[in-house]
């Protein structure tokens, strides 16, 4: 589903940010993207969902290149990312429309979806408020939503549970897992290694913006924890 | 004030792009930021030597009637009442609505240096206005008076002193306004009442003023000239305190100028500063109402999401909806007094002889000019900021996007244009011929303003702003957009006056000029500029 192959960016100054990754995430997995600040995660994020251009490699997303197809990239995808900057002159279903139509999902179905998932998330009243009156985990929370209207094959998100109260936080684990049954895939970073340990299929570490181990989460983790793994290889290495 | 300058500073490097021109590792980024710089000196110099002109005139009259102080006395007017409405309807984006409060309010800063640090950003401008005006105004009166160095000594602070009442005055009914709409419900019609009312009495005053004064003889016009000079003295006493303390050599009347000027400041700042977070709080505290129920939802194509979605942006913003529609609005203005206005007077106003002739087949080049007065696309890019990560996540062509701005401002532009046209024409009777370039004209300059702002902003783009105002105000981009389209259609008057051609024709080439340039312009947005906003 998405696949990354010998990414390179850099940046203006020549600092390179990532350096020939490559990684495969199968659909109807969950993969956790780990490394410290500044590793590069958010680099390769962005440059899978379209954001920001990149240098050497390309991105495969359902099939379709980043590069060259990305409309069609994007058409399957969702991304959320750490802090969800969003339209603050707009009410939250505002922009949930503004969403769904982009995506052209057909209002039965939107309103659907928007039902499911504003209750769990617990955001359903708060919809017709402006968005500058959302506290940042409601404006998460509403990323989150608008991210999963459209039902995407590809999730990717940067630090999902940040902002989020422990009943969303459980809430969007819940979700992630039943998107994954249904066939969907994840890929997200996060520094919550207990949560990554958990919830992810496979795990790849990436450091200065090179890949240092990936691969399904027990075979990385082996006997000690993901904390200890993680350690060891980021101090060490 | 060592803090003060502290946030000044942060002020100047991060919103006026001296940070980037300094630091930038991009040789190409700094090239830009320099040439920026080079345009705006160039702008500021264009802008002093037409004052400069003006005051001239001005100062003619005034000896004439042997009361040379009295340009003093006028300008520090002008000065004050343009102080006065920039910053009306800038306080409450200023004051309140910054994007750094929470760092600033956290950090060991006085509140009141806070305020302070906010009011001096419209100092500044203030500040620039007063110079433009208020210099070439003491240069003529020096040169008609050959004054003492004690007229230079007290003049340098008391032009620095001038801009602050108005300033602090704009600010109290600015922020006021700005409060209580925050407050209201419906705060966005009340404010663009409010500021509405304040903009149609401006310019109806002075265009009343220039009407009658078309109808003078030059000696009555020194004459009444000198009258509304006192009357003005009268009405605002601190330009009189100006004259009497500048060029008049009293010393009692200069520092009670100083006093009127900076205490108020003083005053605004302590008490703002004393209950800033409260004041922040109504302006920008919304209680959600959490009191909503989903009902049926409509599909809609992308392209629509994106036009509804661009329209509220600019419907958000009364910053916004005035200074981008500005336009707009002086072109219905402009139809408007055609109605009042006989033609020959027009002509003698406009101090252009055979204008009344010619009136028909140049005014459709006037509209242009006048309706192509900021362009909303202009800064729409811009404005994205922190949100761009949207659009460029969504499978949204680069087209629809640029379209859907596009429309915006057409939708502005195009009811202005055709209302416009109607009164212009039912006031002017054109020809047949006449009457389809009265609407075709500004129509198709509307649209070359539309896509034309588009790339202006991919050209220069101001995505990490903190306040609205540093884009929609102060933004090269922006400033682009006011004048482009007006120079492109006073360029086609000027050839035609040059050639002796007759108008219709001019006016005719023009349109058909501005069409084939949409065209153009809309090839380059689909190619280069795509390229550029997907680096954006």
């Amino acid at each position: 589903m998405l696949k990354i192959e010998h990414l390179t960016k850099v940046y203006k100054g020549g600092k390179k940010a990532v350096d020939d990754l490559s990684l495969e995430v199968a659909a109807g997995e969950i993969y956790g993207f780990i490394g410290h600040n500044g590793a590069g995660k958010t680099t390769t994020i962005k440059a899978a969902v379209g954001i920001l251009d990149f240098e050497g490699g390309d991105i495969f997303i359902d099939g379709h290149s980043v590069k060259r197809e990305p409309m069609a990239c994007k058409a399957v995808t969702a991304y959320i990312p750490d802090n969800p900057d969003l339209y603050d002159h707009l009410t939250g279903i505002q922009y949930l429309n503004f969403v769904g139509d982009v995506f052209a999902v057909e209002g039965g179905l939107r309103r659907q979806r928007i039902a499911k998932y504003g209750d769990r998330l617990e955001l359903t009243a708060n919809l017709g408020d402006p968005i500058f009156s959302y506290s940042h985990g409601m404006k998460q929370k509403l990323a989150i939503i608008s991210a999963l209207i459209h039902a995407p094959k590809l999730l990717v998100l940067d630090e999902p549970m940040v902002g989020l109260d422990p009943s969303a936080a459980f809430h969007l684990k819940q979700i992630m897992k039943e998107l994954c049954a249904q066939g969907s895939t994840i890929f997200f970073s996060t520094h919550v290694l207990e949560v990554a340990e958990k919830l992810c299929d496979k795990i790849a570490i990436i450091k200065e913006g090179r890949l240092v181990v990936s691969g399904p989460t027990h075979e990385v983790i082996g006997q000690s924890s993901l904390e200890d793994v993680f350690l060891e290889l980021i101090d060490h290495e | 004030m060592n803090k003060l300058f502290l946030l000044g500073k942060v002020y100047a490097l991060q919103s006026l792009g001296i940070g980037k021109m300094l630091h930038a590792k991009d040789p190409a980024a700094k090239r830009k930021s320099l040439l920026m710089g080079v345009g705006f000196a160039f702008l500021a110099v264009l802008l002093v030597a037409m004052s400069a002109v003006y005051s001239v005139g001005m100062g003619q009259l005034a000896a004439m009637v042997g009361r040379p102080e009295l340009v003093l006395t006028v300008m520090a007017v002008a000065a004050s009442l343009l102080s006065l409405i920039t910053v009306i309807y800038k306080a409450g984006s200023v004051l309140f609505s910054f994007q750094d409060y929470d760092l600033q309010m956290a950090l060991p800063i006085p509140q009141s240096t806070i305020v302070a640090s906010r009011v001096l950003i419209l100092y500044a401008s203030s500040l620039l206005f007063s110079c433009l005006l208020l210099v070439p105004a003491a240069v003529v009166y020096a040169v008609q008076t050959g004054p003492s160095l004690r007229f230079w000594l007290a003049l340098v602070p008391a032009l620095l002193a001038m801009p602050i009442l108005p300033l602090v005055i704009g600010l109290v009914l600015g922020g006021t306004v700005a409060l209580i709409a925050a407050r209201l419900g419906r705060n966005k019609i009340l404010s663009i009442l409010l500021y509405g009312l304040l903009i149609v009495g401006v310019l109806f005053g002075s265009t009343a003023l220039s009407y009658r004064a078309a109808e003078m003889e030059v000696t009555e016009l020194a004459q009444v000239g000198s009258q509304i000079a006192l009357q003005l003295e009268s009405v605002y006493p601190p330009a009189q305190l100006f004259t009497q303390g500048v060029a008049g050599g009293n010393w009692g009347s200069w520092l009670l100028l100083m006093a009127l000027c900076v205490l108020p400041f003083a005053l605004f700042c302590l008490l703002v500063g004393r209950y800033y977070r409260q004041l922040h709080a109504i302006f920008t505290t919304t209680s959600a109402k959490g009191k909503y129920r989903l009902g049926e939802l409509r599909q809609s194509s992308a392209l629509s999401a994106l036009y509804k979605k661009e329209w509220r942006r600019f419907t958000s913003s009364t910053l916004y909806i005035f200074n981008a529609g500005m336009g707009a609005l002086m072109l219905i203005l402009l139809c408007g007094a055609l109605f009042f206005l006989p033609q020959d007077q027009l002509e003698a106003m406009m101090g252009v002889p055979g204008l009344a002739g010619m009136l028909t087949g140049i005014c459709p080049l006037i509209m242009a000019a006048v309706g192509g007065m900021g362009a909303v696309s202009s800064c729409s890019i811009s404005l994205e900021g922190s949100h761009l990560w949207i659009l460029q996540t969504l499978p949204v062509r680069t087209s629809q996007v640029f379209a859907s701005k596009a429309l915006v401002n057409l939708t502005v532009l195009v009811p202005a244009c055709l209302i416009g046209s109607t009164m212009a024409g039912l006031a002017l009777r054109p020809s047949p011929a006449e009457w389809v370039l009265f609407y075709l004209t500004p129509l198709a300059f509307a649209l070359v303003t539309s896509l034309g702002g588009l790339v202006c902003n991919l050209l220069f783009p101001k995505l990490d702003w903190q306040s609205e105002v540093t884009v929609i105000k102060q933004s090269v981009a922006s400033f682009l957009g006011y004048f482009t389209t007006p120079l492109l259609a006073a360029a086609f008057i000027g050839l035609g006056f040059a050639l002796h051609l007759s108008m219709v024709l001019v006016t005719a080439v023009a349109t058909v000029a501005a069409l084939l340039l949409c065209l153009v312009i809309w090839g380059w947005l689909n190619t280069k500029g795509a390229r550029i906003f997907a680096q954006l």
